[in-house]
């Protein structure tokens, strides 16, 4: 069975980077970019099966961004991070089409489950 | 503290919104650093698992996630301790105090707003400090309605100058904003505030540059009057 590829994209460095190499480390391809521009051009490169997306980025912030690779990829899924706890934020993430969200700090072990139900859902909705 | 005329202890509505848009705005940032610790501690906890089952430890990988964390818990340290002072502002009604001081710790709060919007914010201390007699958390108040007006109507890679004039008797701030891209919605949104400026005794002199999309804000603080140099530089650690 092939990895899953998967997309961080978030503007927080040192966050993105551990969180790619703990994600690396249970055998899945992860790669971060740091804003939207460079997600957008990344997607243009290569194929992946679920975006991550921080919500708060500066310039080009995460709704945006899921709007625009929807575009670039339509197949893609995305599970988009809050810091927020109120409500807003995870519905307007649902309304841009993400598969679902997840609250900051990143439980690493739900967000993989929330990744491969999300790969398992096109999959299903493939055949 | 802003004061109700009825009671002094109150403060008014929109000084609670200000004082609840920083708190907002610092916990999101201190959520933001812990979040990184929190991710970093992690993989070092998968590195050493994986070490205790008998893969190598790359020692460089793993100073390197330990500098990330230090530096991290340095950068909330500094969030916290400017946070603490804007927080004190409110803890004498008159007080003697360096505005630049105030200022400036306003201005690396609001970075955060000014990053989200792909703005520079460049602040110029001058040389000498002086000192004022008033309150502190009325100039951050202030300060901060203009900056938040500017924020909002400037566009993309713009520039905020902001610079003191030391050269009256009363405390002056000129806000430089370029390239605006509403400079009528600006001016607007700068006189919207004008009767909660008035309480705090700001004016705003508005200068317009079209060609260039620039607008010039000169704050005066007829309140705050500045205490001779002499006189504030052995007061200097004032805050």
């Amino acid at each position: 069975m092939s990895k899953m590829r998967v997309l961080l994209i978030d503007d927080e460095e040192e966050l993105v980077t551990a969180l790619q190499e703990r994600l690396e480390l249970r055998n899945i391809d992860a790669e971060y970019v740091l804003n939207g521009e460079t997600a957008f051009q990344r997607m243009q490169e290569k194929k992946f099966d679920v975006a991550v997306i921080d919500i708060m980025m500066p310039n080009i912030n995460g709704l945006e961004v899921l709007m625009n690779i929807k575009t670039i990829q339509p197949d893609i899924q995305a599970i988009l991070l809050t810091g927020r706890s109120d409500k807003d934020d995870s519905k307007a993430a649902l309304e841009h089409g993400a598969f679902d969200y997840i609250m900051k700090p990143v439980d690493i072990n739900k967000l993989i489950k929330l990744m491969k139900e999300a790969v398992e859902n096109v999959n299903d909705t493939k055949q | 503290m802003i004061q109700n005329n009825n009671n002094p202890n109150i403060m008014t509505d929109e000084a609670l919104h200000f004082f609840g848009k920083i708190s907002a705005s610092v916990s999101h940032e201190i959520n933001n650093i812990i979040n990184s610790i929190s991710e970093m501690s992690g993989l070092l906890i998968d590195l050493s698992i994986n070490a205790e089952h008998g893969r190598p430890l790359d020692v460089q990988k793993t100073k390197k996630h330990s500098e990330s964390i230090l530096k991290q818990s340095q950068r909330g340290f500094a969030i916290l301790k400017r946070f603490n002072r804007f927080a004190h502002g409110v803890d004498k009604p008159l007080t003697t105090f360096n505005p630049i001081v105030h200022i400036e710790n306003m201005v690396e709060l609001c970075n955060r707003f000014a990053i989200l919007k792909n703005v520079k914010l460049n602040f110029e201390p001058p040389k000498e400090s002086p000192l004022v007699n008033g309150n502190p958390f009325k100039l951050q108040h202030a300060f901060f309605i203009y900056l938040e007006a500017a924020l909002n109507t400037i566009d993309k890679n713009g520039t905020i100058n902001i610079v003191f004039d030391n050269s009256t008797d009363c405390l002056k701030i000129c806000l430089n904003i370029e390239p605006i891209k509403n400079i009528e919605e600006t001016v607007m949104r700068i006189n919207i505030h004008e009767d909660i400026l008035k309480k705090m005794n700001c004016q705003a002199c508005i200068n317009t540059i079209e060609e260039s999309n620039t607008v010039n804000i000169k704050l005066t603080f007829s309140e705050l009057l500045l205490e001779s140099i002499e006189h504030s530089s052995s007061l200097q650690n004032l805050h």
